[in-house]
């Protein structure tokens, strides 16, 4: 009976779960440090694009000559002896020149790997993808509203497709953006010729009706003067309502007139100015208005404007905040 | 008891064990300082007073700017009660902050910036003129 | 052959000691959530500290000439409104809420009192942050000019510096 040559079962059993247990840690270490690392690395990548983005003017070089309006080269951006750096302010930090937001759409869509390589996350070493936005300031991660100009284009939505999974860097910046008429829509509705409204909107023989959302982000009016006869009286009426297009928005002659329900009254006018020839900016006059009445955010509101022997352009804008005289939209970006 | 420890020779399993947990405490070590490293540097570039030296900046530029019609004294006596105030709201924080005006012209004046804290000394010097900024 | 039976799992019974204990060191090192979560919070905060600056700086308004008026949004525009009861005018709370979407804040506002060479402050927004909240704070000037005789500042005859400290916190 010579035993001493067999191995027992029971050696076998305990070899193996102890080898077994070993090596899942021998292979499991080496992801924890390699995760940290990459999601250290990751928030700082995101960190400095957004920095380089929003807090410089940008700057380019061709070898002989050197400056900052690198979106006035479209024609060279792909040009191997052409560096840009892609910055986006007009030279404060957070102060967006429009141009230059444009800019970095094309420059992302045709240049996509040059545009990572000048903001460093395309090196021999390091390969990041990046994706930029310019988005509402209530726009959320998994239902983005983006920015739109004042043709209804998006302004600044661009890189590689954002993947649903994985780890993925994120950094918001408020900003605001120049100019403010680059990004609200001009609509004509004064009474001298045809008249070309939002298309949440309707236009009538002597008013105009929408249908709006709470919070009202870009409204403002601006006069330019009587549209015929000098001697004619003229009006400005808007009116508010929460269910239902207002029946008549007629205001008082000589005046611009703001109310909550319709036709207007000495009792429901909640702000009144005499009519002259200048910008009424009307966002946050409407909105305290609606939020005294009870609105909440989402809510529609049915809006009528009431015009009479004057030339005036409504200026709106669904998509971009109207605060503090600044237009402000927040620029996002991620990085994966 | 002592004749059920008769083979000892399984032992060696828990020992070997024991050894890869000192490694693995070790491993930890590493891997808790690379996440401080992290933290530290991410820190550092938060706590870098970036955002105060450009806000005195703009004080320096656009606050001062605003006295700029004012007669030589009014100037300097407005100019010197800024700087008094900036100083004792950055005292508070441990910071010498400061914004002082001087050599003021026609449409043209000076404006020191000093910002010393801890880690940080910063100073600049503005030369600001109105309708032309500063350089 | 009683100690042969006894013997016969001493490998089995290591081996899953061994495992164990390996993998109760490799857990309580690297998954502690004392080592893991201050990063991710460090990042949050990153962020936060970001719209805080970002959001005093746009409602920061320079004004071009001195007939020009402060916007009731702009920091100076709510710093000229407030009267004896420190409560910002809900124009500004409004613009102020838009930017920092979704995040609970506090508000202070700190001025140096030069007769007694101290700082003050008042909470205009009164709440109480957690502890990782994050703070930003931005100076302003505004002249002494500027305030209605409502206003506690009114008639100082010198410029005023105002610090505005946004306090920022996830809820």
């Amino acid at each position: 009976m010579d035993r001493k040559g067999r191995l027992s079962l029971d050696m076998l059993i305990g070899l193996s779960i102890f080898l077994v247990t070993f090596i899942f840690i021998a292979q499991f270490l080496p992801t924890v440090f390699a995760d940290v690392r990459s999601e250290i690395g990751l928030a700082h990548e995101a960190y400095k694009v957004t920095v380089m983005l929003a807090e410089t003017e940008g700057a380019w070089s061709n070898g002989t000559h050197n400056g900052t309006n690198w979106e006035d080269y479209e024609s060279q951006w792909g040009d191997t002896d052409f560096v840009f750096l892609p910055g986006l302010t007009e030279g404060e930090p957070d102060y967006l020149e429009f141009d230059k937001l444009k800019a970095l759409q094309n420059a992302t869509e045709n240049y996509y790997n040059k545009v990572r390589e000048m903001l460093g996350l395309l090196t021999p070493d390091r390969n990041y993808n990046f994706h930029v936005s310019l988005e509402s300031l209530d726009s959320k991660p998994y239902n983005r509203t983006l920015v739109t100009d004042r043709d209804g284009n998006v302004v600044l939505d661009a890189g590689a497709d954002i993947p649903s999974s994985g780890y993925i860097s994120r950094y918001e910046r408020n900003v605001w953006v120049n100019s403010v008429y680059d990004l609200v829509g001009a609509y004509y509705i004064g009474t001298a010729g045809p008249r070309n409204v939002p298309n949440l909107c309707r236009v009538n023989v002597d008013d105009i009706d929408c249908n709006f959302t709470y919070p009202l982000r870009f409204f403002a009016i601006e006069v330019f003067g009587k549209e015929n006869d000098p001697t004619n009286v003229w009006w400005l009426g808007v009116c508010l309502q929460k269910t239902g297009t207002p029946s008549s928005c007629n205001a008082k002659p000589d005046t611009i007139q703001v109310g909550y329900g319709s036709p207007l009254t000495s009792s429901n006018v909640k702000w009144e100015d005499t009519l002259a020839v200048k910008t009424y900016e009307l966002t946050t006059i409407l909105n305290n208005i609606m939020r005294d009445e009870g609105f909440s955010d989402g809510d529609t509101v049915y809006i009528k404007i009431g015009i009479h022997n004057t030339n005036a352009t409504l200026y709106y804008s669904g998509t971009i905040d109207y605060l503090a005289g600044k237009a402000v939209a927040k620029l996002v970006v991620y990085v994966w | 008891m002592a004749s059920l420890i008769k083979d000892e020779r399984a032992q060696m399993l828990v020992f070997f064990s024991l050894v890869v947990a000192t490694i693995l405490a070790y491993l930890s070590v590493l891997h808790a300082q690379n996440m401080l490293a992290g933290i530290e540097s991410s820190r550092t570039l938060m706590v870098f007073p970036k955002e105060e030296i450009r806000n005195l900046k703009v004080v320096g530029e656009k606050s001062i700017m605003m006295f700029i019609d004012d007669s030589y004294a009014d100037f300097m006596n407005k100019t010197s009660k800024i700087s008094e105030q900036i100083k004792l709201l950055y005292a508070r924080k441990g910071v010498y902050g400061d914004v002082i005006a001087f050599t003021k012209s026609e449409r043209c004046y000076s404006v020191r910036i000093t910002y010393v804290s801890g880690e940080v000394e910063y100073s600049d010097l503005l030369y600001c003129c109105k309708g032309r900024g500063c350089v | 052959m009683y100690g042969d039976r006894m013997k016969a799992q001493a490998f089995t019974l290591e081996g899953v000691m061994a495992s164990l204990l390996l993998l109760v060191v490799l857990y309580s090192f690297f998954q502690s959530t004392i080592v893991i979560s201050p990063m991710w919070s460090e990042i949050t905060d990153a962020q936060l500290k970001l719209i805080g600056y970002d959001t005093l700086k746009v409602l920061d308004y320079y004004r071009t000439s001195s007939d020009e008026i402060y916007p009731n949004q702009s920091l100076q525009g709510m710093i000229v409104h407030l009267n004896s009861t420190f409560k910002p005018n809900q124009d500004f709370i409004y613009a102020l809420e838009r930017m920092i979407y979704l995040a609970d804040y506090r508000l202070e506002l700190c001025w140096a009192n030069l007769s007694t060479n101290a700082v003050e402050c008042r909470a205009l927004v009164d709440k109480k942050p957690t502890p990782e909240a994050v703070a930003a704070s931005r100076i302003v000037v505004i002249d002494s000019g500027e305030f209605p005789a409502s206003s506690p500042f009114y008639g100082r005859g010198y410029p005023i510096v105002f610090e505005v400290r946004l306090i920022l916190w996830r809820p």
